[in-house]
């Protein structure tokens, strides 16, 4: 296992207001346990709000957790040195949902993709990391001379890309993607996904996939789990939960997705 | 402003007492002898039956007006020792383009150099304004929880006391005999310690929507440092709101030490600010007989009209929605 959850337990303060003088909790992430194994693509499918992102966010420890422990190649997580953390930094990047807010609108592509290999390379020689940097546009298939242009001069499918570059230029070892394509259009989606597939081939990555849409994870994804408000509700093999669900919940989510009903023959009426 | 030396046919202090409330020049074109180049008559006054000094103009005595005229020894941007100004006259008849004050002060070249004043009182306050104001709304924001509650409710303190009432109880904690050039600091730091809480909480709340953007989040996860996130991808998005926001508020400024001065608790004589040039005209006598000791008024309400519409300019400009990608 590359990264292992074991009961991990995040809930979020809901601020007492008003007449409300006790503070309540809500749970996003509830006994969450989980592994996803080396070179996989590993699908994290569930409605809004079901702490899907949640789950990302703490991966790469934008939040913390109450409860539980995370191991990275067999090695804690939570509580890093600083040192560790660097490392660990490196080795885990992240593609954000909205490809529009993930770009600061002030810097070029270029200082864009710099800021990571300047924290983690800055051991490397100039020329190398600029080398660097021209490589990894032309790898996500953009042209060089994007490199001086601001992110308000791309498409949202252009802005993914550089989003992907930026994760990818400091060689991860795993990719959590959240909802990558969700606000791209369809066709553009289905670019992004041969781009993607076709970068964890060649570097050996491991992917965590977050979406919604079935559709992609049952044509994406290695293995999947099911996620219902916060807690796991099962995993598996991608072919065996699509064929033969177990839990009543992710039938009804398989059935209101891939079941068309047939409104024709009560309209006949 | 910096060339005031130059461009002012008179420094601040030359006094003419012959010439008090001397009228503004009244610059002729034709004379007898027909068109001409710019000259004036020279002023001959005599005392009505109210003590009131009336002038009349000499018809006999013309005294052009010429430029790069040698008059008082000056030195320009500080350091160039000269003797030229700009424009004046030669001989003994002052010109006064604007008129005299009660000493016989060239109100016209008073103006220019009050300018220097009451201008870098207005930069200055706003840059220490905005340097305080951006620094504490950053970290408030960004740190969030306690740090932001106390400097929050520090601001939210200061913010409470009216600002004239502050602004003349931090006066009075200064020594009257301190000299003008420290009086001109302690104006500004006055100034700028009760304009950056509105600032602050206002860049606060702008941090506290920004640091929630993916792109910071994005810069989190590379492992990019709190001061280097603020600095690149925090303040970049602020930058256009503190550019017009400071040309707003550099009128506000303008206007502080002219009321301060105007007071009599600001500048004082015998250093030239717009406010305390004003302060002379406190007298409704003094105001309907010399109108001319407005002329710094003027000066103030068109210096402030074009920072706002600079203000306005740079907000057009900046804003994204109105420039073509």
């Amino acid at each position: 296992m590359l990264l292992e959850f074991q009961n991990v337990t995040k809930r979020f303060l809901r601020v007492p207001s008003g007449f409300r003088r006790k503070a309540e909790y809500s749970m996003a992430v509830d006994d969450v346990h989980f592994g996803i194994r080396e070179g996989e693509i590993f699908g994290l499918v569930g409605e809004s709000g079901s702490g899907k992102s949640t789950i990302a966010r703490i991966i790469v420890k934008l939040l913390s957790p109450e409860k539980g422990r995370i191991l990275f190649d067999k090695k804690k997580v939570l509580r890093q040195s600083k040192a560790e953390g660097k490392i660990y930094r490196k080795q885990v990047q992240m593609v954000f949902q909205n490809p529009f807010e993930s770009l600061n609108p002030r810097q070029t592509v270029a200082s864009i993709l710099e800021e990571g290999v300047h924290l983690h390379f800055s051991h490397r020689e100039e020329g190398v990391n600029k080398e660097a940097v021209r490589a990894i546009v032309e790898e996500v298939g953009l042209p060089v001379s994007s490199l001086q242009k601001y992110p308000h001069e791309f498409s949202g499918g252009q802005r993914q890309r550089i989003a992907i570059a930026r994760a990818l230029i400091l060689a991860p070892k795993l990719l959590i993607l959240d909802e990558p394509v969700s606000s791209l259009d369809v066709s553009i989606q289905s670019q992004i996904l041969t781009l993607l597939r076709g970068l964890k081939k060649k570097h050996g990555m491991t992917f965590l996939f977050i979406s919604h849409d079935l559709h992609i994870v049952r044509d994406f994804c290695d293995r999947v789990a099911v996620l219902r408000n916060g807690k796991i509700v099962e995993t598996g093999e991608t072919k065996e939960i699509f064929d033969s669900p177990k839990s009543e919940f992710t039938k009804e989510l398989l059935d209101a997705v891939f079941r068309v009903p047939n409104f024709s023959r009560e309209e006949g009426k | 402003m910096l060339f005031a030396d130059f461009f002012a046919p008179y420094s601040p202090d030359f006094e003419n007492r012959e010439y008090s409330y001397a009228v503004p020049a009244n610059i002729h074109f034709f004379s007898s002898e027909g068109i001409s180049r710019p000259f004036i008559y020279s002023l001959i006054s005599e005392f009505d039956m109210y003590h009131q000094q009336l002038y009349y103009e000499d018809i006999t005595q013309k005294n052009l007006i010429k430029f790069f005229v040698h008059g008082e020894r000056h030195y320009v941007l500080g350091i160039i020792p000269t003797n030229l100004h700009f424009f004046g006259t030669e001989g003994s008849e002052p010109l006064y383009l604007f008129g005299a004050d009660s000493r016989g002060r060239d109100i016209f070249s008073r103006i220019l150099y009050g300018a220097r004043i009451s201008l870098t009182i207005g930069l200055l306050g706003t840059l220490i304004t905005f340097v305080i104001g951006t620094l504490i709304g950053c970290i408030s924001g960004y740190y969030g929880g306690f740090i932001d509650s106390v400097l929050m409710r520090f601001s939210e303190l200061l913010m409470l006391i009216p600002g004239i009432y502050l602004l003349f109880a931090l006066r009075a904690l200064i020594p009257p005999e301190v000299s003008s050039g420290q009086m001109y600091l302690l104006i500004i730091v006055i100034l700028s310690i009760i304009g950056w809480a509105g600032l602050a909480r206002v860049v606060r709340g702008m941090v506290f929507s920004i640091k929630e953007k993916e792109f910071v989040l994005a810069a989190k996860v590379l492992g990019q440092s709190d001061t280097k996130i603020i600095l690149y991808h925090i303040l970049p998005q602020l930058s256009s709101y503190l550019v017009v926001g400071a040309f707003f508020s550099i009128p506000g400024y303008i206007l502080g030490e002219s009321v301060l001065s105007f007071l009599g608790l600001g500048i004082q004589e015998p250093s030239v600010s717009w406010g305390n040039m004003l302060s002379e005209a406190t007298n409704i006598a003094t105001l309907t007989l010399h109108p001319w000791v407005l002329f710094p008024a003027f000066f103030l309400v068109l210096t402030i009209l074009s920072f706002n519409i600079l203000a306005d300019f740079f907000r057009d400009g900046l804003d994204p929605s109105y420039s073509s990608p």
